[in-house]
Parts: C-alpha cells; sequence; structure tokens
C-alpha cells in the first residue's frame, strides 16, 4: 500500500476508534489492530537500542507498552502523523527501561551516585585540562578519595549502564568507514579473517576502532568528537575488541 | 618503587581480575582516566595472546612496578604459549594502547610481554 493510503487508513481507524466507547468489543479490535500495523515501527526503534546489553525481544516489548499508550493519547485532531507522534513515546519507554532495569536493580545506589559524579567531573575536568584527568585530580576535585575513583571506575566499567545519548545513527556511510579501515589494515596479518568480523560492526563501532587504532587519537578525543562520553566510548572499543578476539579464535 | 605480584589461572575467567587489579593499580600510579581504560584494555588484550593456544592448565604471572614516571606490566605466559606475532591485530592493539610493548622468549621458553605505560606528568 503506498504511504499515503497507509496514513489515510490510520486516519480512518482512530477516527472509529475516537468514535466507539473505550472497552467495548469494537473498540478493542481496532485498537488491536492498529497496535498490530505499528509493530514494525517499535521493532525498528528497538532495534537502535540492541547490542546495548539487553535482549531486543525485551526491547521491543517495552516498545509496544509505549505503542500503546501512544494509540491511547492519540488525538487525530492535532493533526499530526500518528508514526511522528508515537515515536518518541516508543523511545521513552525503551530508555525508561534501560534507566530502571540496567542501573537500579544490579548497582547499589551509592556507586551509582559515585559513578555519575565521576563520569561528569572526569568530563568537566577533561575541558579544563585539555587532556584526561588523573583519579588524583577527579578525588580532589570531589573531595573524595582516589580508592573511591578507583571504586568508582570499576563499577562504571563493570556494569552495563549503557549510555543512551546516542543511537547507533551514523553520518558516515558503511563504504567510506570500511574502505578507510580496511586501508589501515593493510600489513596486519589475519586481514582476510578479520574483514568479515568487522563487517559485523555498526558505522560507529567501525569508525571508533579506526580512529583509536589507526588515527591514534585518546578516548577523551574520540568522545568529544562523536559526542559520546569517555566511557561510552571505552565500554564500545571493549565490546568491539572483544568481539574480534573470539571471532579471530573461532576461526 | 613497589611491587605487585599476582599468579592466575591461564583462563579466561581470570581476566576480569586482573583487570580489574591492573585499572585500581593504574588508579594509584597517577595514570589518566583515558590510560586506565587503554591499560584495562591493552591487559585483556595481552592475556588473550598468552593464553591463546588453550595451553594444558598452567598459570599467568603478572608483575606490576609502579615507578614515579611509569607503571610496567609484566605477563608471563603458561609453558607452550607461542611468541607474539608482531603482524598481528592484537599486536597492533597492544602498541597503540600502551606507549610501549615488548615481547621476550626466556632459556625456559616462557614468554613475556611488558607493557609500559606511562605518566603524563600532571600540573
Amino acid at each position: 500500500m503506498p504511504k499515503e493510503d497507509l496514513r489515510s487508513a490510520d486516519r480512518e481507524m482512530f477516527e472509529q476508534l475516537a468514535a466507539l466507547e473505550a472497552g467495548t468489543s469494537e473498540h478493542e479490535k481496532i485498537r488491536a489492530a492498529l497496535i498490530e500495523r505499528h509493530l514494525p515501527l517499535v521493532t525498528f526503534m528497538a532495534r537502535k537500542f540492541a547490542d546495548r546489553g539487553e535482549p531486543l525481544d525485551d526491547l521491543i516489548q517495552v516498545g509496544t507498552i509505549g505503542l500503546i499508550k501512544a494509540i491511547d493519547r492519540f488525538e487525530i485532531s492535532k493533526g499530526f502523523e500518528f508514526s511522528t507522534f508515537a515515536t518518541p513515546t516508543i523511545v521513552g519507554e525503551i530508555k525508561r527501561h534501560f534507566r530502571d532495569k540496567t542501573w537500579a536493580v544490579r548497582v547499589p545506589r551509592r556507586l551509582q551516585e559515585l559513578g555519575a559524579s565521576v563520569t561528569k567531573a572526569t568530563t568537566e575536568l577533561t575541558q579544563k585540562l585539555d587532556r584526561s584527568p588523573t583519579p588524583k585530580e577527579i578525588a580532589k576535585h570531589l573531595g573524595i578519595t582516589v580508592d573511591d575513583v578507583a571504586e568508582a571506575l570499576e563499577s562504571n566499567a563493570a556494569y552495563s549502564t549503557v549510555s543512551l545519548d546516542v543511537t547507533s545513527d551514523s553520518s558516515t556511510s558503511i563504504g567510506e568507514t570500511f574502505g578507510a579501515l580496511d586501508e589501515a589494515l593493510e600489513g596486519v596479518e589475519y586481514r582476510e579473517s578479520l574483514k568479515p568480523l568487522l563487517a559485523q560492526l555498526d558505522d560507529r563501532e567501525k569508525r571508533i576502532l579506526q580512529m583509536r587504532f589507526f588515527e591514534n587519537l585518546s578516548q577523551s578525543q574520540i568522545a568529544i568528537e562523536l559526542g559520546i562520553s569517555q566511557m561510552h566510548v571505552s565500554r564500545i572499543l571493549n565490546k568491539v575488541l572483544s568481539h574480534l578476539r573470539e571471532g579471530l579464535v573461532e576461526s | 618503587m613497589n611491587t605487585i605480584d599476582l599468579a592466575v589461572p591461564a583462563n579466561p575467567d581470570y581476566v576480569g581480575l586482573i583487570r580489574s587489579t591492573a585499572a585500581h593499580i593504574a588508579a594509584h600510579a597517577d595514570l589518566t582516566i583515558d590510560a586506565i581504560d587503554d591499560l584495562r584494555l591493552a591487559v585483556d588484550e595481552a592475556f588473550a595472546v598468552l593464553i591463546a593456544n588453550k595451553p594444558d592448565g598452567g598459570a599467568v604471572t603478572i608483575r606490576f612496578t609502579i615507578h614515579a614516571d611509569r607503571l610496567a606490566i609484566e605477563l608471563t605466559g603458561p609453558a607452550g604459549s607461542p611468541p607474539p606475532d608482531k603482524s598481528s591485530f592484537a599486536w597492533t592493539v597492544l602498541s597503540a594502547l600502551v606507549h610501549e610493548v615488548s615481547a621476550e622468549t626466556s632459556s625456559a621458553g616462557l614468554v613475556t610481554l611488558r607493557l609500559t605505560a606511562k605518566v603524563v606528568a600532571s600540573a
């Protein structure tokens, strides 16, 4: 069905829904049909948050909750396209899932707060000093001990406190990144076995790999360049290197 | 100059232990956050190199030496681990993560990887 027809079908269904009383079987039927029609949107959004330590199915499930909320709240008279209206609600539910689950359940509150303040201080001091700070400098800045900083770094690294500041989108095209990385790998042995493994990485992962290992940028520099936190860069590198290592062992 | 010695089974289960230990020591050795995180990755990589061919049992010994201007980490693999290939991806990674990396095979055939991370003088 062409896009326009899809939209008008949406409108028609929402008009029917608005005319019916909630809880009636007819209302339920149309609501269920609307949910089903828009599940691909949920899957699409959930995929953007995949590879962050949570199963895709769980993300689709919470995203669907967001979709249902959006269907129930949508007012056709406001003139929005439903997909435009629903997207932030779906993403909101997925993000909430990460906040609730990956943080709160696994890390004690004290460490969460310590970790967050160390991350914040790292960013502030990196800007102020124009280089990555030392734990001693962070400790002094926050009025805590170096041991506290070490503990916070450890918990930050160990728990999958996935940062949600960016999704996997990247403005660089796959061909572009891959070509440059491929060139950089010239002379590295196992280059042929690395290729398929590199192909499994997303654009941003490839870009970070290249920046760190072939352009010799520091993690902080990469973080600034990509507008993400240094800790996030660190996690991505960790994940990518493990992936390549495991893949090479298997091949 | 302080020295810390650690010996762990040559088994991937223990990589987390040496990674955490390395990070903790590095924090006290006044390395920057960037350098600490790089060291974490380097220790992972070095450990993986040493236990790559899964020799039967054995241990990896790790010696951390904290100097005023650098942190040196020597990882010695179990008997039977191959000398690292300097044209490998792992070696490329190691070279980028620390200031210096070198490898040596003892007369007994044990491979030692030496990683050196320099302390950047802080103002």
